[in-house]
Formats: C-alpha cells, structure tokens, sequence
C-alpha cells in the first residue's frame, strides 16, 4: 500500500526511463539521512549510525539491483544492532546521476564503470557509488508490513526535522525476498584487496555540504528581507544579474561569497575584515570534522583569539579584542543591552558575530529585527547561523520542498566537487523566494503579481498594507469632505482598486513569521502560472 | 509593541536524540517499562514523547509527576498540539482509589487541617481483601520523576490491576529519600526485570560547562549512572561564580539591573533564580522588582513561586522565575542564577548540600550563575570546584 505521493515530476515527455538501485537499511537510519537531506557512510551520522550495509564499504553506498532478491545477510545486518530497529529498503533512480562507480558481483568482484546505466553482468548484484547522495534521488522507501511502515511514520512525528509530505512510502514485504546463497559482505577476492578497490574512497563527514545547506536555506529566508538578499541569493543560485551583483559587492565581506561557496580562496582584494570572517566560517566547519567539536561560539572566539595574537599590533587589534571581550560578557551577566552592544560595534563584521553569541539558532535569528542593523549585516549573520546549525538542524517549518530538492542537490554537488570524483547529478529547479516574485524587469507590478499581492496580505491579516485607491471621475470637487454621516457622497462615477503599499507589502514579506505554507503555495501557482503565460506570449510575439 | 515572549516547545531533531533515547522510544506500547538515568539524561523527554504518542494513538493515559509545578512545567512542554493528560500522583491517586473503596485511609496532618498523608498500611490491608477487580489492562500510565512515589503506590496499582507503566526515574534526586522509591522498589513492584530497565546515560540537556560544573556535585549513587558529558567540548558559557556586597565587588541592586539585563537580551529565554529560603527568594524578587535599569525592552515579567501557592507561575512566557530550591527538581530552565549559595543550610550536612547543588545546577540548559554575598561560608566554598574552566570567578 503507498501512502503519499507528492513528488514533483517531470513532464512524462522528458522523464528518461527509472533506473532503480535499492539501498537496505534500518529505519532509524532512514529517518537520519532523511533529516539531512543525503545517503551518506557512517561518518555522516556523528555517531548515531546503526550498522547496515552502508559500514561496509564506507564511504561508498552499496545499492542493491532492483527484481533481484537482495543477500540475507545485508537485511539481516541493518537490523542487528538493535532490537527495536525496523528494515526498510530505500529505492533511487538513478536516472539522473551519470559518473564512475563501481559494480560488484556475487563473488565479491568489483570493476569500474563508467555510470549506473552500464550493462550489467548476470552475476552482478550491486552498484558501489561514492557518497553521498541526495535524497531527491529517493524514489521510494519500503517497510515489510503496514506496521512498520506506521511506526516510522510516528518515530518521524516525534522530531522536528524529518518531513515525510513528499516521500513515497511503501508496505510490500514481496521487495523483502532474499537470497541465503549470496554473501554479505561479498567475500574479497584475494588477487583484488578492498583497500585498493576503495583507496579513493573514505568516509568523511560531509561538514562542507550541509553547511553550504544551511547558508542556502538563510540566505533563502533572507532574500524576502531586502533587494540585497535577493540578490545574495540569486548570486549563490547562479541566476545573478549586473544589479545583483553590484549590490553584493558594496559589502567587503558579502562580495567574497561566491569565493566561500566554491571552496576556492578569497579573492585578492580581502579585507581584514572578510578575512576574519570568513575565517570563522571556515573554522566552525572544520570543527564539524573533529571527533570532539567544540561549541560554535567557542569555535569562533577561539579563531579570533588567534587572529588577535596575530593582529596586536595593528590598528584592527583592539576593536577586535573589545569585540571578543563583548561576545564573551553578552554570554553571561556581563554586556549591557543589544542596543549597547550594537552601538558599541558598528559594521558587518562585529554585528554577525554579536548576534552569533546572542541568538542560538537559525529560527531565533529569522525572528530577530533591530532598527540598528543594515540588510548585509543580517545576511552575513544568517550565513555564520546556516554554517552553524547546517542543514541537518533545520526544522521542517524551514524546509520548503523545493528548496530541499535544491538543498539536497547542492549539498551533495558540493561533497561531490570536493573530492573531484566526476559524480554529477541533475539539477533541480532553483527555488524561487517569494520577493524574487514580486519583482519585475522594469520594477512594476503586472495585474497578477498585483492581484496576488493583495489576496496574500488580506490571507495574512497584514492590513497595514491594504489600501484603496479610489479614482473620481472628472470634475470639480471640493479640496475638503465634511465628514457629517459614514457616506461621502461623489459627483459622477468612481472606480475604486485595492492594491498594496508595495514598499509595506515588501517589508512585511520579510518578517516573521513565515507565510503559512498552504497559503504560499496558493500564491506560487497562481505567479507561476502568469509567468509562464506571459514568458509564452513574450515568445510568440 | 510589547516584545513577544512566547516560549516555544520544540521536538527534539534526529540527531538530538541518542541511541539510548531511540531504544526508550521504541519500547512497547503495552508493558511495564523503567527508565532510569541523571539529571538532564532526557527521561522527562522520552517520558512527554511517549504520553505525545499515546494520545496521537486515542489511548487512554495519564502522566503523573510529584507535584503542581512539575505537572504545569511539562504542560508547556508538552505543546497544545494534543491534550495533555496529566495530574500529580497524589491527587490521581487518591480518585482511582476512591472509585474502588469510596474512600482513602489517612493518617493524621502534621498541624491541624493540614495536608493528610496516604495512610500506605492501611491501604495495601485493604488491596489486599479485594477480589473482582475490573480490568485496567486498556490504561497507560507515564510516571516522570518516578523514585518520588512509595513503594506502597507501584504496588497498590500493579494489585489494582494496572499493567501498563512507563516510569522515568532517578534515585540520585529523591526529594524525601525514606518515602520514595528505589529502582529496585520499583522494579520489585511492578515486575520489571533487571535486563527490562533502560539506562540512559548521555547528558542531554545541559551544555557541556553546566554538565561539567553539576558533575562536580555529583552524589554518586550508583543507581543512577553518572551522565555522561555532552560531547562539544565549551569553554565560552562557563559557569560564573559572582560576589555581591561587598567591597569592590558589585551591590546587590547592581546585580539586579545585570540579571534584568540579560533577560532583555533574550526575551523568550526563562531565568530560573533558586533561593535557599524564603528570605533570600523575597530578597530577590524585591530588588528585582524595584529595579530600574535600561533595557530595550518592557521590563521582564517576574514572577516567585512557593510551596503551597494557589496560582502556579507561567512556564510559557520568558521572564524571571524566583524559586526555592525545594520546588526545583524536575524543572527546566534556559538559565539558573543560584542566589546567596552561602545562606544553604544544614551547613553539618555537606553530603546534602552537594545533591542539592547537583540538582539545582542540572536544572539550566545553557549557563549556571553562582552569586554569593560578601559573607563567604567555608562549608559551602570548601564544595565550590576551584579550577577556572568549571567556575570562572567574577
């Protein structure tokens, strides 16, 4: 039985045959790469993996072929750490992953090929590709009953962080057929040692990539706030314009962005401070990667300690150390108020870092304004608060499916990329935040982006941007109305329009909370929709 | 606009939550189960995830803790997403046992018309005559802070034909040790075999500097096992020892405006100031109230709370909480300020006084606050940790 499917699909013309490759695993395991949003080896997990195949070959996922009864022993060890753990077996199409992997066959085997779509050898059992990958490849995930398949269900209602709307589930124990005669783990061939079959594997935690998830899904937020943040993400989405890409630039630190995104340096041109700041990015990644992390804000207060000994000297040196001195006193009954703190240090370095020690997730930080701080340094403190909570902490009231298909592409692109393994993978659609919607070449609103406006503000009760602009008829009329009973009473026809105070209905797009999901999917359809009618029109005109 | 201060309870992510949690939660919905471990292990946790499971699933269950404020702590906790089933022990208690005998034996109150206790003896007399008893084999009861209740009441119940118990427990916080219950009372009584108990072990609360400073006090029964530290090594939070009062250090009033200040800072985080006595809690709440300092916001509510109180404090709103020390086990806040912790008494009794900081400090999530007048008392100093990275002196 399938409960829901809510998959977003391609049009059936352009959708290239499945090509289905099954992972077995336990449902606790699921329920984790689920949450962040990759298939990846035990490392991934910080210490909560329960054995199954994917500790076998770690750092690479071994994918069982699809019709073809899965070894015994593979189902039996996904379960064998504990009692309570459910199997499941997860089924990817691998349709729109192209790159070397490696094929293992019955006798334990292994040769390079040069995609998943390779002939398969009749002995062939399963694929072995390098982790970690999205789950937007996650075609389904199969229980042995409709009772374990419920029980996964409530084990995923009670975190915040797993969000099954979009997940094909599926009870059907026939996919549990095994097979006893196939070893698992494949006995290794004494002339074809593991070690060198998988020297170029090794199982990392995958730090980068769900840091650059978490700076997606801020920057993603924050790109309601302001035409900066737009234009931020528009610049990490790859669909920046000359404009974006000006304003990006007026702050020292956000214009090293794209440098930051793409592993690469920065740029010649750094400052001071874009040094230190995206140094402390980098440091609370690197943090991710160590056995016995330190806290974030330990983490940066460390890396600036560091930078200080460094910069003494210089005339940076004591604001920074004032600025040290502030980030530790706010933490406890030192510091003052925020306003205090704000005014005490000004720019897009010191306030990141400020909010940094004075809000302690990425929700706290969506709910925070404060008249003192400018459009970049809210961007660049959603950023430090993505790399921080990365996309594993992110709740579902977070998630917008789109941006998690996107999220997870990028995540494990950016994994990808950094170990240079010729891995590439599809990409999904950019998701599109909501200003981005609202916005126009020429700056004005067509009729349905102003239609929508107003259905949207009236669903949201943001009554402080409605407006109705009544427009008289010709005449003359008097410079004042004596306001003698509840009717003004108009010479001639009067045509009346509501609209919204664009500038409000901009602002208010940006606060929190974030516009009920139901009703943002309303007002995404109906945008779409106009934009793809008038994207038509524009091509056949 | 007046700030939004709204707490919000939010389920724990994936990752959150340890193996020995997962095994907690997976336990059987039918069953008698027992999970044992320390402070800020997560029983209370695994404890509300489980009534929040029961009432998805339109079973008929109760949670039962020591008292009223336990009880209004975990209503917050647990959300308006469902309805929380849940009363203190006694009272549950006392109306299950009058629907089977119509009324409770008592034994006489302390002082007159004061609180009568359960009379246990004559109780499990009368559970003994009774015969017929209806099936309650369709009910399930989630028992947080079990090792509070008598031996007298897990056995009552099991006689009483209640067979389906999830009981958090741990012994190292037994508020009257000669009245509570043991693991092994409990296990005893409702047949819970030794391999049946869970143990969780990992600190999941706390921050690292607040586990490592409640460690210290640690009191080290071995029926409860020490949690583990939290595995992100901090240095940053460390706990603040502060003495007011006295020359070159800080005035009361100063301290004041500091604590009002730093709930400004974050108005939806609780503070949590545990006094040793009424004196030091109205102490407080006085100079808290009287003072003035500049904040961004409205000033943050405060409200005090003692034993016997009709109107029970708001757990959903930010603010500052001024408690006893009496009333704190079981608590959670996002801050603990321990004031005066050298007015504690009995100052003869340093086995008592260390559980009782053990319990006070596991009581924060993220930062602990030791103030201390200038009057220092070498009993209570010769417990306080003297290395730097486990109590940072201010």
């Amino acid at each position: 039985m399938t409960t829901k499917i809510a998959i977003p699909k391609k049009p059936r013309s352009r959708r290239k045959p499945a090509r289905i490759w099954r992972l077995v695993t336990n449902h606790q395991n699921m329920l984790y790469m689920l949450a962040a949003g990759m298939v990846m080896g035990p490392a991934g997990f910080r210490g909560k993996h329960y054995s199954d195949p994917l500790s076998v070959y770690p750092g690479w996922i071994p994918l069982f072929r699809d019709k073809v009864r899965i070894p015994a022993a593979a189902l039996h060890q996904a379960t064998s750490e504990h009692k309570h753990l459910l199997p499941c077996i997860a089924s990817f199409d691998l349709s729109d992953l192209s790159g070397p992997v490696r094929m293992l066959s019955r006798d334990g085997r292994m040769r390079d090929v040069a995609s998943p779509a390779a002939r398969k050898r009749k002995d062939d059992i399963a694929i072995l590709v390098r982790a970690p990958l999205p789950t937007t490849l996650l075609f389904s995930i199969n229980f042995r009953s409709p009772d374990d398949k419920q029980s996964f269900e409530r084990t995923a209602h009670d975190v915040s962080n797993v969000d099954l709307m979009s997940r094909q589930l599926e009870d059907s124990g026939s996919v549990f057929a095994t097979d006893t005669d196939v070893g698992w783990p494949a006995a290794q061939p004494q002339e074809q040692p593991q070690e060198q079959l998988l020297e170029d594997g090794g199982d990392t935690i995958p730090a980068f990539g769900q840091a650059l998830g978490g700076v997606l899904v801020m920057l993603y937020h924050t790109a309601n706030r302001s035409d900066l943040g737009l234009a931020a993400f528009r610049l990490v989405t790859g669909a920046a314009c000359d404009k974006d890409n000006d304003l990006a630039q007026s702050d020292p630190i956000l214009a090293e962005l794209p440098n930051w995104m793409y592993g690469g340096e920065l740029s010649g041109q750094a400052d001071t401070r874009a040094r230190l700041f995206w140094g402390v990015a980098q440091s609370l990644i690197t943090a991710q990667t160590q056995e016995r992390p330190q806290t974030p804000v330990d983490e940066a207060l460390e890396y600036l300690d560091s930078q200080l000994d460094l910069m003494r000297e210089m005339e940076f040196g004591p604001r920074l150390e004032r600025l040290i001195a502030d980030m530790r006193g706010c933490l406890g009954l030192g510091g003052g108020t925020i306003t205090e703190l704000l005014e005490r240090h000004k720019g897009s370095l010191s306030r990141p870092l400020l909010l940094f020690c004075l809000r302690e997730n990425c929700t706290e930080l969506l709910e925070f304004s404060h008249p003192l701080l400018n459009d970049a340094e809210y961007i660049l403190a959603g950023i430090l608060f993505g790399v921080r909570d990365s996309w594993l902490k992110f709740p579902k009231e977070l998630r917008d499916p789109d941006l998690s298909a996107y999220v997870a592409y990028r995540m494990a692109d950016a994994e990808h990329r950094k170990q240079d393994d010729n891995l590439t993978l599809e990409a999904p659609p950019r998701p599109k935040p909501l200003r981005e919607l609202f916005t126009s070449h020429s700056g004005e609103w067509n009729r349905t982006q102003k239609y929508v406006a107003v259905e949207l503000a009236s669903s949201c009760n943001w009554n402080d941007c409605i407006q109705t602009r009544i427009t008289l008829a010709e005449g003359d009329y008097p410079g004042s109305f004596e306001r003698n009973d509840l009717q003004v009473v108009l010479p001639g026809r009067v045509t009346t329009v509501t609209e919204v105070d664009k500038a409000k209905f901009l602002h208010r797009l940006g606060q929190w909370p974030l516009v009920d999901p139901q009703i943002e999917a309303d007002v995404r359809k109906n945008l779409i929709s106009a934009q793809n009618v008038e994207e038509q029109e524009n091509r056949h005109s | 606009m007046p700030v939004d201060r709204t707490r919000r309870f939010s389920l724990p992510g994936i990752h959150d939550l340890n193996k020995d949690q997962d095994e907690a939660l997976a336990l059987p919905v039918e069953g008698q189960h027992l999970i044992v471990g320390g402070p800020g292990t997560g029983k209370s946790v695994v404890a509300l995830l489980r009534a929040r499971r029961l009432a998805q699933n339109d079973k008929t269950y109760r949670t039962l803790v020591y008292n009223h404020l336990l009880d209004h702590s975990n209503r917050h906790l647990f959300g308006s997403e469902q309805t929380f089933s849940a009363q203190t022990w006694d009272s549950w208690f006392r109306n299950i046992y009058r629907h089977f005998f119509g009324s409770v034996p008592t034994l006489e109150p302390d002082y007159p018309r004061g609180y009568r206790p359960i009379d246990w003896e004559a109780v499990e007399q009368q559970v003994q005559s009774l015969d017929n008893i209806e099936n309650q084999s369709d009910k399930f009861l989630v028992i947080d802070e079990g090792q509070d209740m008598p031996p007298a009441f897990y056995k009552t119940l099991r006689k009483l034909a209640f067979r389906n118990f999830y009981v958090a427990a741990d012994q190292n916080q037994q508020i009257h040790p000669d009245k509570c219950s043991s693991r092994q009372d409990i296990q005893k009584a409702l047949r819970i075999k030794r391999t049946g108990t869970l143990e969780l072990k990992t600190n999941y609360r706390n921050t690292r500097p607040v586990a490592l400073l409640a460690q210290h006090f640690y009191p080290a029964d071995p029926a409860s096992p020490r949690p583990d530290l939290p595995s992100a090594n901090a240095a940053a939070a460390v706990p603040e020892l502060w003495t007011y009062g006295s020359a070159n250090t800080p005035t009361l009033a100063q301290m004041a405006d500091r604590i009002l200040q730093l709930s400004d800072r974050n108005p939806r985080k609780l503070i949590g100031i545990i006094a040793p006595d009424n004196k030091v809690r109205t102490k407080f709440n006085d100079v808290l109230l009287r003072a003035n300092p500049k904040l961004d916001n409205d000033k943050p509510p405060i409200q005090t709370f003692v034993s016997g109180q009709q109107e029970l404090p708001n757990f959903g709103q930010g603010g500052l909480m001024i408690i006893n020390a009496q009333s704190c086990k079981g608590l959670e806040f996002d801050t603990v300020i321990l004031a005066d912790i050298d007015q504690h008494q009995p100052k003869c009794d340093p086995y008592g006084l260390k559980a009782r900081f053990y319990v006070m400090v596991a009581r924060a999530r993220e930062q602990v606050m030791l103030l201390r007048t200038g009057n220092i008392c070498p009993v209570v100093d010769g417990l306080l940790p003297t290395d730097p990275t486990v109590l940072v002196r201010k």
